[in-house]
């Protein structure tokens, strides 16, 4: 009879322990990285964790959000490193060891940056150009500044970042060119004349181009162009195999996916980093809580085949430059890409607090078209 | 075969006034119908814009915005100041109750009666603006409709008329502007 009891007290122990309630972890990200039910649940079991993800769409709404609420991990853009590092800088939190399969190049560049204890990389981007060939020739731009003229005749789709446009035109424009703009590099020197247009669409997302029947070309990162293109060409594939008697395939109907009217045999989409335009850009991650359920997630999401899975699902670039197993065929061949060009790309060039917020604020001039 | 005098000149007086008589009252009657519709399509039109500016002003809150891009932790610190924001809109005495979905059609939050007419608007956003165009859709807006209630705000005072496209109509069944997208189930019977 004891026995019995001391077993059923036993048992009903190991009941309580098997359904201790999961912990949350509140994370704030960049739109896409999270969209993949099966890894998140994947992820929940082995950390038995709640994880709740915010989303966000720009460095500004990244910066109202993250101050109104209480975050255990954070993903954004180097650009918004000066708001959330030092503010959320906790020595008793070391995350380092999580950089331990970073390429070389990228490793040499964390341990350069001398970044918090509690900060890493979390995914690289190289800007890119995706556009239509039928449309304009990327590759007869040489400079920036001729590119820039030309476009403001076709909408364009431009990152909505100050430093990328910034590190774009330090890098795009020619000596002579600066100096003919009037050296002015934090206000874009004067690129308001070239985007200040109806036509041009500030935004991180490209959805706006798809829905664009004159869309000739967009500045954006890699991960997010090789995202839409798979949708382009999904829509394709769709269309041929249920209606194979159409020798021009076009997408007429906005559906219930948001897919876009486009003519995809008049256009000719191809993507590419261009060796004088593009630029590397990293987004970070910052653990802010030691729960043993958030800095598990932190581990997961940074490193082996769950950070795979999300590289892989949103098409962004391990800071390992590893090929996942599972990577698709355009991102295999993206990624070999990348890393044939890692050494040569120049990394998004940072400010100063006082100056990046005078860039931030011409910007918004630019955006507004309140500008020349 | 000489046709009888009388009947020339019955054939020659009655004739227009046969016709008048057909084509009178029926062109009287297109003028009601034409007249009818231009007063339907401005009332519908005016209240349409009414609605609209109030949906856009809704909609482009933060607390909403913020509300469909959080995951169930925030989301759930967030649900006090939905109807804070709700209640900052001065809507239509029609409107009986609201519901915000997740663009995977969960529903986030609902207040009010429940009604089988609805309007339901898609919140798409260029980053923090909203566009319905070339926005990403981040969630809806269901409106709940008395539809009693809307014929009488809408006091159509129509003339009557045998206007066969006019016994009823759809109110905002599609609509679209530079912001937002309506759909709605309400058909206005027209008596």
């Amino acid at each position: 009879m004891f026995n019995k009891i001391i077993s059923a007290i036993a048992c009903s122990a190991v009941s309580i322990v098997s359904i201790e309630a999961a912990e949350p972890v509140k994370i704030i990200s960049w739109w896409g990285y999270f969209d993949d039910q099966v890894t998140m649940k994947s992820m929940e079991e082995i950390c038995n964790a709640a994880i709740s993800v915010d989303e966000y769409y720009t460095n500004e709404e990244f910066a109202r959000r993250s101050q109104n609420s209480q975050y255990d991990i954070l993903i954004y853009s180097e650009t918004a490193s000066d708001l959330v590092e030092k503010k959320f800088e906790n020595n008793a939190i070391d995350i380092a060891y999580l950089t331990k399969e970073y390429h070389s190049i990228i490793l040499k560049k964390y341990n350069s940056e001398k970044r918090k204890s509690n900060t890493v990389f979390f995914a690289l981007a190289g800007t890119m150009f995706l556009w239509d060939e039928k449309q304009i020739k990327l590759e007869s731009y040489k400079s920036i500044l001729d590119f820039l003229k030309e476009k403001k005749k076709k909408p364009f789709v431009v990152l909505d970042d100050p430093l990328e446009i910034y590190s774009l035109l330090e890098y795009g424009l020619t000596k002579s060119e600066k100096e003919m703009l009037g050296n002015r590099s934090l206000e874009f020197y004067g690129a308001d004349q070239y985007l200040n247009s109806k036509d041009v669409i500030f935004s991180n997302h490209l959805i706006s181009l798809l829905q664009d029947e004159d869309f000739s070309v967009a500045y954006a990162w890699s991960g997010e162009v090789l995202e839409q293109f798979e949708i382009l060409q999904n829509k394709v594939k769709y269309i041929k195999a249920n209606d194979k008697s159409k020798t021009h395939v076009k997408v007429t109907q906005v559906s219930s996916d948001r897919l876009p009217v486009i003519d995809t045999v008049q256009a000719d989409y191809r993507y590419a980093f261009h060796i004088n335009f593009s630029h590397i850009s990293k987004d970070l991650l910052t653990l802010t809580s030691n729960s043993k359920a958030s800095r598990c997630i932190a581990e997961l999401i940074s490193n082996g085949s769950h950070h795979d899975d999300i590289m892989s699902s949103s098409y962004y670039i391990s800071p390992s430059l590893s090929v996942p197993v599972n990577a698709d065929d355009k991102y295999r061949s993206m990624l070999i890409d990348f890393e044939s060009k890692v050494s040569k790309l120049p990394w998004k060039l940072q400010l100063p607090k006082n100056q990046y917020q005078e860039l931030s604020a011409n910007w918004q001039k630019i955006k507004l078209g309140f500008g020349q | 075969m000489k046709l009888p005098r009388i009947a020339l000149y019955s054939f020659v007086l009655l004739t227009p006034l046969i016709v008048g008589g057909v084509w009178l009252p029926n062109n009287n009657n297109n003028n009601i119908c034409i007249k009818n519709r231009k007063l339907i399509d401005e009332k519908f039109s005016q209240y349409t814009n009414a609605l609209s500016k109030k949906i856009i002003v809704f909609g482009s809150f933060p607390i909403l915005m913020d509300f469909f891009r959080s995951g169930p932790i925030v989301r759930k610190e967030l649900l006090p100041f939905i109807p804070r924001a709700l209640s900052r809109i001065k809507w239509p005495s029609y409107v009986k109750g609201v519901a915000l979905f997740s663009f995977n059609a969960d529903v986030l939050y609902r207040v009010g009666i429940r009604t089988p007419n609805v309007i339901s608007v898609e919140f798409c956003y260029i980053n923090e603006t909203l566009n319905r165009e070339s926005g990403l859709c981040s969630g809806e807006l269901i409106l709940y409709i008395e539809k009693q209630k809307l014929k009488q705000t809408l006091a159509l005072n129509l003339q009557p008329a045998s206007c066969e496209q006019s016994k009823e109509l759809p109110f905002l069944n599609y609509y679209e502007d530079e912001y937002l997208k309506f759909q709605s189930n309400i058909y206005i019977e027209l008596n």
